[in-house]
């Protein structure tokens, strides 16, 4: 029972009694509650309204109610619950205390009162599922007893539309009109003929007046904060409009008046009578009352009549030959716009940066200037997942063109065969996001820019990130090495199969260049024995390429490696710290697999006009070597890479001593056995980016790193082999530290 | 949150407290439950109790009280709870107690027998220990008790706490809850003969949550004469605020004798103290009667009386609060524990919607599956 003074409203409809009730989610509900079944529910009485068929089951519910309440509902309150005859639409649910509070959740109708409480968020074709009067009872319990800790809404939750949507829409550009001014003007606005029977219309700003196919004026408005939760019917003439704004404290009728005469006094073309009005509200909201505002709704509100019969309905005019004239004394008092329909139209913004980044679940957008280099299948794909995470300002350097083979992988669509994929892509992005482009393209080829060179170097040198998916080794060593810039270079690629992924991607401060981070994921493929990864398929490639240009790939392994490398690409940009990444799956497989390796940082030491380029691990391990042999001498093969164009020899690695090997304290005759099989292993593995580079030996404690007459001799045993290819001779000698003899044995250069 | 929860076990008490920290306490025990009568609605309260341990995956409370020796306090304790004085209480399937709370009467009465004997060895055994009990007031017959066994007083005065102070090892701050002792008195005990119900423990217990003080009133077998003198001496120290409520264990399952020693007819007016004591309580506070369900007419003389039902009613209904029976929650057909949750938004009583498929799983299917015996 509830309290005594509280005081219920007599619900509408004829009482009838409980057995004669004909709907059958009505009679479930009452057998339900007076089966006693269901705990703190008790029946009161049955009603049928007669002109629509729907019966009301009315009871008392019995909810949990704390002492201190945010929104004051009862231990027990009066409800009743009206089905509909057809069961078309979702029971309906009111509170019938004269005094219950309007809170969040709840449908405002034509009356006041009863309260009507919004207790579902799904459709009812989703509720009807698993509707049982139990759950029904439970939901309203939960409503009310939620709702008097002001906890219904959760925290987390968005606030609530203050309109239902009726399925009309308008697409603003964003930030077109901002909170803080009001802004008539003129809108460009385009119908979209679509078979949903709705109206939608998309708005932008007219750059020329011959653009302005349909003219729109928009009147824009800023409301008070109220009280989100609150849920309105549509208004649907001027007048409904008028009284919905009111309680934004919105002169709505003032605003439009004065803007029709605005537009009449400045004796404009007549077509401007023609034009319709559209008026976007902004209706700040407020979680709670005393809470500070939130968020805000934005409605448009399409006008059915022309201008010229809008001033009549407004009584601001009276058409003389289609003419507007005017009123004397202003404007006709009775008039406010009751024959004015108008179409609610719910407000979408078109797509800004920060809005996809926010749709993307980024707390922060990256705002990068990136550029990035090869835009063919992995790149397109790669390059749309982060523009459309609002990603980055982009330079898109490409000069290749889409042919019909590359639909099959490519981001690109049929349209743009024959176009540039850089050009094409930036379009694509640009009209992915609105706004300022994102995107930019020059189609060049990066090694041969002809005259595109100075806008590469400057898009290049304004870079925070050098993006390199062009699968070229020549571009990625260009774009590391020759190119002034501060940008981080970042490699990716696909193995020959597709099966792999790598992501090479420097330090922040550049202490070891992707050249050689490209030369540590070598020595780690030989380390991981993975000799799969790239060797290609089914044929002997005379290009020698390791990352694939053009071959067969299934456009799931490019649209998976793009997902996860620009999801990967966001997260490393993150830290500071430089790593190779490989993913590898197996064919057929859907597992992928993922190794992270942390570089070693490079150390470069000169030797003449040469830089052998080197690091902690190949030195420690060389030291390494030597210490378990002392008071011997020691030694091995050098393995690395030589880049003849820029005169850099790059070691990483070392096969140790072979078995047949002769070592002394002094000398040491470097054996042969296995050493081939080795060599070779390695060439397969690295698909010959990692050969031999040359020897190295250890001297004994004392002794230090200078070239002995012996090991004069021996330097000119390498060169004459090396000769043959046209490679610089190199050795190293280790002793308590490193020294390097390169090309002629006077030049050296020493590591401490 | 905390929660309060009251168990339907018909004209006894026992409440058991779950602190947000935690903690777990219980006040009285009483199993009665007659497994073999179908119409015995009282809750296995021995079970209820040991579920909710297995639950939190516990043996033991970190409190147990007794306010007082009477068998609806105490019934079942001895075959329920591990206790320390004798092996003969120790198996594993008992209920542990970490520390045991009782008045002084419990330790110094004489010629007693059944549990409540029990109960006055076990809390005899753990103060000559020394630890595991708090008893309240330090009546001179508890310094001669502990001399006759050869304890000085002062190596005990620690486990003692006297009515107007606070129970030690609960704050506001740490545990979420502090008490306030109302009552034993010293003096009551003195006399020749103790009177049980007015030395029983009562309490007032002040919940915090989010800065609301939420105030819990544990009143034993208490008679009008009784709140009346401690209503007069709470005043003289001019501490009213320890007689607010939000949450009233009305006394001695709703007898007209908490509140007057006339009945009336349909309503019993309760005595000036008493109802200036109903007038402390919080809007929307929750008055408990842990009784049977009270009769619609009729005079029996055991409680409940609908005189003093009605009574109380009123006064819930002064503060728009709610008067709830434990033996009728959420109806007199199938009672159920009664549970009050404290939260920043004060005390509020849970009423669940059970929906089928979240009960059927909290309880053992009937027996299924045997042979067709033809």
């Amino acid at each position: 029972m509830g309290l005594l003074s509280d005081k219920y409203i007599n619900f509408y409809g004829e009482i009838i009694d409980y057995k004669n009730v004909t709907i059958p989610k009505a009679i479930g509900l009452v057998s339900s509650i007076n089966s006693g079944i269901i705990d703190f529910v008790t029946f009161v009485e049955c009603r049928r309204i007669s002109w629509s068929g729907n019966e009301a089951v009315i009871f008392d519910i019995n909810v949990k109610v704390g002492q201190e309440t945010v929104y004051d509902i009862h231990d027990v309150e009066r409800i009743a619950a009206v089905f509909d005859k057809e069961d078309a639409d979702k029971p309906t649910v009111y509170a019938l205390r004269e005094d219950f509070p309007r809170a969040p959740h709840q449908y405002v109708t034509d009356r006041e009162i009863p309260r009507c409480l919004c207790l579902y968020e799904e459709s009812y074709d989703e509720i009807k599922l698993s509707w049982t009067p139990t759950q029904f009872i439970k939901r309203i319990s939960d409503w009310l007893s939620l709702t008097s800790k002001g906890k219904l809404h959760g925290k987390d939750q968005p606030l609530e539309p203050l309109l239902s949507s009726t399925g009309n829409k308008i697409i603003l550009p964003h930030g077109l009109f901002s909170v803080e001014q009001e802004i008539k003007g003129i809108l460009k606005v385009e119908s979209i003929e679509n078979e949903t029977g709705k109206l939608i219309l998309i708005a932008d700003r007219p750059t020329a007046y011959s653009d302005i196919k349909s003219i729109h004026y928009a009147l824009t408005i800023v409301g008070k904060p109220q009280l989100h939760g609150i849920i309105r019917e549509e208004p649907k003439t001027l007048k409904e409009l008028d009284c919905f704004l009111a309680s934004a404290e919105i002169n709505l009728l003032t605003s439009l008046r004065d803007m029709l005469s605005e537009i009449r006094d400045k004796k404009l073309s007549t077509e401007v009578y023609d034009a319709h009005v559209i008026v976007i509200v902004y209706l700040p909201k407020i979680r709670e009352a005393g809470l500070p505002f939130e968020s805000a709704d934005t409605w448009a509100f399409w006008f059915a009549k022309p201008i010229k019969d809008l001033g009549v309905d407004l009584g601001i005019w009276e058409l003389n030959k289609g003419i507007p004239g005017t009123i004397i004394g202003g404007f006709d008092k009775n008039k406010n716009g009751e024959n004015s329909k108008v179409l609610q139209l719910s407000v979408t913004y078109s797509l800004s940066r920060q809005a996809a980044a926010v749709l993307n679940g980024l707390e922060n957008r990256i705002n990068d200037k990136i550029t990035i280099i090869g835009v063919g299948a992995l790149g397109s794909q790669l390059f749309m997942n982060l523009v459309r995470s609002g990603s980055g300002e982009w330079t898109i350097i490409d000069n290749d063109i889409l042919l019909p083979h590359n639909l099959a992988r490519h981001a690109l669509i049929g349209n743009d065969i024959g176009r540039s994929k850089a050009k094409s892509m930036a379009y694509w992005a640009n009209n992915t996001i609105h706004g300022g482009n994102i995107a930019h393209a020059i189609t060049a080829d990066i090694l041969n820019p002809s005259q595109h060179e100075t806008e590469i170097k400057k898009a290049l040198e304004e870079s925070d990130i050098i993006l390199d998916i062009s699968t070229s080794i020549a571009a990625e060593r260009y774009l590391a090495l020759d190119v002034q810039s501060r940008a981080r270079r970042i490699s990716m690629f696909l193995n020959p199969t597709g099966n792999d992924a790598v992501l090479l991607v420097e330090d922040k401060e550049r202490k070891t260049t992707l050249d050689f981070i490209e030369m540590q994921y070598y020595r780690s493929l030989v380390h991981m024995g993975l000799t799969e990864h790239l060797s290609s398929v089914g044929y002997i490639r005379y290009s020698n390429a390791c990352r694939d240009t053009s071959s067969i790939i299934s456009q799931d392994n490019i649209a998976m490696y793009a997902a996860l490398l620009s999801k990967a690409f966001r997260s490393v940009i993150q830290n500071d710290n430089g790593s190779i990444n490989i993913w590898s799956t197996k064919d057929n497989s859907l597992n992928i697999d993922h190794t992270v390796i942390e570089p070693y940082e490079m150390e470069r030491i000169s030797c003449g006009d040469w830089i052998v380029c080197t690091d902690r691990y190949l030195l420690d391990r060389l030291k390494e070597l030597r210490q378990q042999r002392l008071s011997n001498e020691t030694g091995g093969v050098l393995i690395g890479s030589i880049d003849i164009l820029r005169k850099i020899v790059y070691v990483v690695d070392t096969i140790p001593s072979p078995p047949d090997s002769k070592e002394w304290p002094t000398a040491y005759i470097r054996g042969y056995k296995g050493l081939q099989s080795e060599v070779e292993r390695i060439n397969r593995i690295t698909s010959n980016r990692l050969e031999y580079v040359g020897e190295w030996h250890s001297h004994p404690e004392g002794y230090g790193c200078k070239a002995s007459p012996d090991d004069s001799k021996a330097f000119m045993w390498i060169a004459n082999y090396m000769a043959i290819d046209g490679y610089p001779a190199l050795m190293m000698i280790c002793a308590e530290r490193t020294a390097f003899y390169i090309g002629h044995i006077e030049n050296c250069g020493f590591q401490t | 949150m905390h929660k309060i929860t009251f168990y339907p076990i018909g004209n006894a008490d026992c409440c058991k407290i779950d602190l947000d920290c935690g903690k777990k306490l219980l006040f009285d025990f009483a199993h009665y439950k007659v497994m073999e009568d179908d119409g015995d609605l009282r809750i296995n309260l021995a079970k209820a109790i040991k579920d909710d341990l297995d639950k939190s995956d516990r043996d033991y409370f970190d409190v147990v009280a007794f306010s007082h020796l009477d068998s609806d306090h105490i019934n079942g304790l001895g075959d329920y709870f591990y206790l320390e004085h004798t092996g003969k209480y120790q198996d594993d399937e008992r209920i542990k107690i970490n520390e045991l709370w009782v008045p002084a009467a419990v330790i110094l009465e004489g010629s007693l027998s059944g549990d409540a004997r029990i109960l006055r060895q076990e809390a005899r055994h753990r103060l000559k220990e020394g630890k595991g009990i708090r008893v309240f007031s330090r009546p001179d017959a508890l310094k001669e008790w502990l001399e006759g066994e050869g304890i000085k007083l002062k190596d005990r005065e620690h486990l003692i706490t006297n009515a107007g102070q606070i129970v030690p090892g609960f704050t506001k701050e740490n545990e979420g809850v502090e008490f306030f002792v109302h009552s034993p008195f010293s003096k009551e005990v003195d006399g020749k003969t103790v009177d049980r119900n007015s030395a029983s423990l009562i309490l007032q217990a002040t919940f915090a949550f989010d800065d609301i003080d939420t105030k819990f009133l544990y009143i034993g077998d208490t008679d009008w004469e009784t709140l009346t003198e401690i209503v007069d001496i709470t005043k003289y120290y001019k501490r009213e605020e320890r007689l607010k409520w939000d949450i009233y264990d009305l006394p001695h399952h709703c007898s007209y004798l908490a509140l007057n020693s006339e009945k009336g007819k349909d309503k019993t007016t309760p005595v000036d103290a008493v109802k200036w004591l109903l007038q402390q309580g919080g809007n929307k506070g929750k008055l408990i009667s842990c009784s049977k369900p009270i009769p619609s007419n009729g005079d029996d003389a055991q409680p409940p009386h609908r005189q003093a039902a009605n009574c109380y009613k009123e006064y819930a209904s002064n503060i728009k609060g709610e008067f709830v029976v434990t033996m009728e929650h959420p109806k007199a057909t199938a009672p159920k524990p009664l549970i009050i949750e404290i939260d920043g938004f004060g005390a509020a009583i849970q009423k669940n919607i059970v929906t089928g498929g979240s009960s059927i799983v909290s309880k053992p299917s009937p027996r299924a599956g045997g042979p067709i015996v033809r």
